[in-house]
């Protein structure tokens, strides 16, 4: 069952509880106070008709009645029974009425005087004992309470249709709000059944406010943002292990057929092994170099985050960048260093990072064709930027705008080995950081990559 | 205590100096049982500077071997770090064993 529903009963429940617990008070208190009232006015009546037994010598009955019938209002279809007791057992010497139970006189003659109430449906009954001259008698009168019954059958009545009104309306209202307060997670349901690894680069629509359901969403958001970042990086490594281990496994290969098609001297045996050798510690070195690189696509290290020292990392990158490309030129350049520490510190990812820039330095190193790249690292109060420039080929101005797309080469980088996963994977890792890249490029003359990072404030940091 | 016999044959990987024990091979330096975060280019300096340990080094010789020659560094490269060194290991030691010798370099007493 899903939740809105739950809801929506669970509330329904609730509220048609309490309504019920509090109609059914009401009734019942209203229909106590009518039987009060109107058992009251019986009794008045009874007494007055006892009186006037009593003065039975004086008056005759019947004009006693007479007043009593003017003077006093007569309830609805009155009756009076009057039964007389036998004065030696208490037993009752007149005729028995039939509407009358013999457990309700019984009860009568033990109340010794006061008022013993009783009714059937309709009729209430109010009796008690007296004295007369000489014996002794039963009064009870006995009326219909043809109001108040009416009255309590139409609350009833009124209680009950209200109270499956109230029932109906709660449940459209409850599934309503329901609807409405469980709709941003439908959407988000909706949305997110749509996002698959094929499509990680996909974002939920950013809520508004800070309630839980933008909380959620940007929460998922950034889980997308760092499973798609362990993806890239898994797919970077397949990529640029493909392209840098082919060059020597192929002269590998190459100089093995070479040796073994015909039969050779010693001395070329030799020869061919040193050269398998080389290219095979070449192999080694770049598979090395690969792995340190994408360490975090492997490992589950991506959680930890520290804090970073900039300029080691660009020296980091300086020395893996020898390993995997030995005759590359890049210079690292920090034309000055702050006093505070700080100012190059940040909290991040440290092999993320790492991962990052070399992307940005590998790819200056493959489109220059190895000619000189500047890293630089530039602090301006709390921004640090990291410079990275080469004299490569360069990215097509209106072609700029596409190169953060997973997959997306330049139209003029067809003749360079590559995939398209490097800078859409930095600027992911750029992004996890707060910072921005910024890429300004001149076809044929170089590109130029700002990575633009915040710092901490170095008066929190100084504590 | 039982350290104080060793060092002189471990001397190779490990060097204590007022109270400090660095650990050339684990790239460690613990002061008081707990270690002390360098990055790794201020490690090399510590090491440079430890393996001179009671000589002058001047800036040119830290920049070569610290450094290397691919790095285009500013000139102050070298103070601002002996300066993050210095800063270290006076927060978390107290102590203030790197020295400026003024117009030659610098020199770490031990």
């Amino acid at each position: 069952m899903k939740i809105q529903t739950k809801t929506t009963i669970l509330f329904t429940i609730l509220t048609a509880t309490i309504f019920l617990i509090l109609n059914v008070t009401v009734y019942f208190f209203i229909n106590e106070y009518a039987h009060r009232d109107f058992n009251k006015r019986l009794e008045l009546r009874a007494k007055i008709s006892a009186q006037s037994q009593f003065e039975k010598d004086e008056f005759s009955n019947q004009a006693f009645s007479d007043i009593q019938w003017k003077y006093l209002e007569k309830l609805p279809e009155e009756q009076v029974f009057i039964l007389e007791l036998d004065s030696a057992n208490g037993n009752i010497s007149s005729e028995i009425p039939k509407a009358l139970p013999a457990k309700y006189l019984k009860e009568i003659k033990e109340a010794n005087g006061n008022t013993v109430y009783y009714h059937s449906r309709y009729r209430h009954y109010a009796g008690f004992t007296f004295q007369g001259h000489k014996d002794s008698f039963i009064m009870i009168k006995s009326a219909t309470n043809e109001y108040s019954s009416e009255m309590m059958q139409w609350l009833r009545i009124i209680k009950i249709i209200q109270f499956i009104c109230a029932v109906i309306l709660i449940y459209t209202v409850g599934l309503y709000f329901s609807r409405k307060t469980f709709k941003p997670i439908r959407d988000i349901i909706s949305n997110a059944k749509m996002i698959s690894g094929g499509n990680l680069h996909l974002r939920l629509k950013e809520q508004e406010g800070s309630d839980e359901i933008a909380e959620l969403t940007s929460t998922f958001n950034q889980m997308l943002g760092k499973l798609e970042t362990a993806f890239d990086a898994r797919n970077n490594f397949i990529s640029n292990a493909s392209h840098e281990l082919r060059t020597p496994l192929t002269a590998i290969i190459g100089e093995a057929d070479y040796a073994l098609s015909k039969d050779r001297t010693a001395a070329d045996y030799k020869q061919s092994l040193e050269e398998i050798a080389q290219h095979a510690e070449k192999l080694q070195q770049v598979t090395k170099g690969l792995f340190a690189l994408a360490q975090t696509g492997f490992t589950n290290s991506a959680g930890s985050w520290k804090k970073i020292r900039l300029d080691q990392l660009l020296y980091d990158v300086k020395e893996s960048c020898d390993t995997i490309i030995p005759n590359n030129q890049v210079h690292v350049d920090i034309p000055s260093l702050p006093a505070d520490e700080e100012l190059i510190s940040l909290n991040g990812n440290y092999e993320l990072m790492k991962m990052a820039v070399n992307n940005i330095v590998i790819n200056a190193c493959k489109y220059s064709g190895n000619k000189p790249v500047s890293l630089q690292l530039r602090t301006e109060g709390n921004q640090v930027s990291i410079i990275i420039s080469d004299e490569g080929i360069g990215i097509p101005e209106e072609e700029l705008k596409h190169i953060y797309e997973p997959f997306y080469r330049a139209s003029n980088s067809k003749s360079f080995y590559g995939h398209g996963i490097g800078l859409p994977l930095a600027n992911n890792i750029i992004r996890l950081h707060k910072g921005r890249i910024n890429v300004s490029s001149t076809v044929g003359k170089g590109t130029e990559v700002t990575i633009g990072l915040p710092v901490e404030a170095p008066a929190m940091m100084l504590r | 205590m039982r350290r104080q016999g060793k060092k002189q044959a471990d001397e190779e990987e490990r060097i204590m100096f007022d109270e400090i024990t660095v650990n050339f091979r684990a790239k460690e330096v613990i002061f008081d049982g707990k270690p002390i975060a360098l990055t790794s280019t201020e490690f090399k300096l510590l090491e440079f500077l430890l393996r001179n340990k009671n000589k002058v080094v001047n800036r040119m010789e830290i920049l070569e071997k610290v450094w290397g020659i691919d790095f285009n560094m500013g000139t102050n490269v070298v103070d601002v770090y002996v300066n993050y060194l210095r800063k270290k290991l006076l927060t978390h030691t107290g102590k203030k064993p790197i020295q400026t010798i003024i117009g030659m370099g610098y020199m770490l007493k031990v």
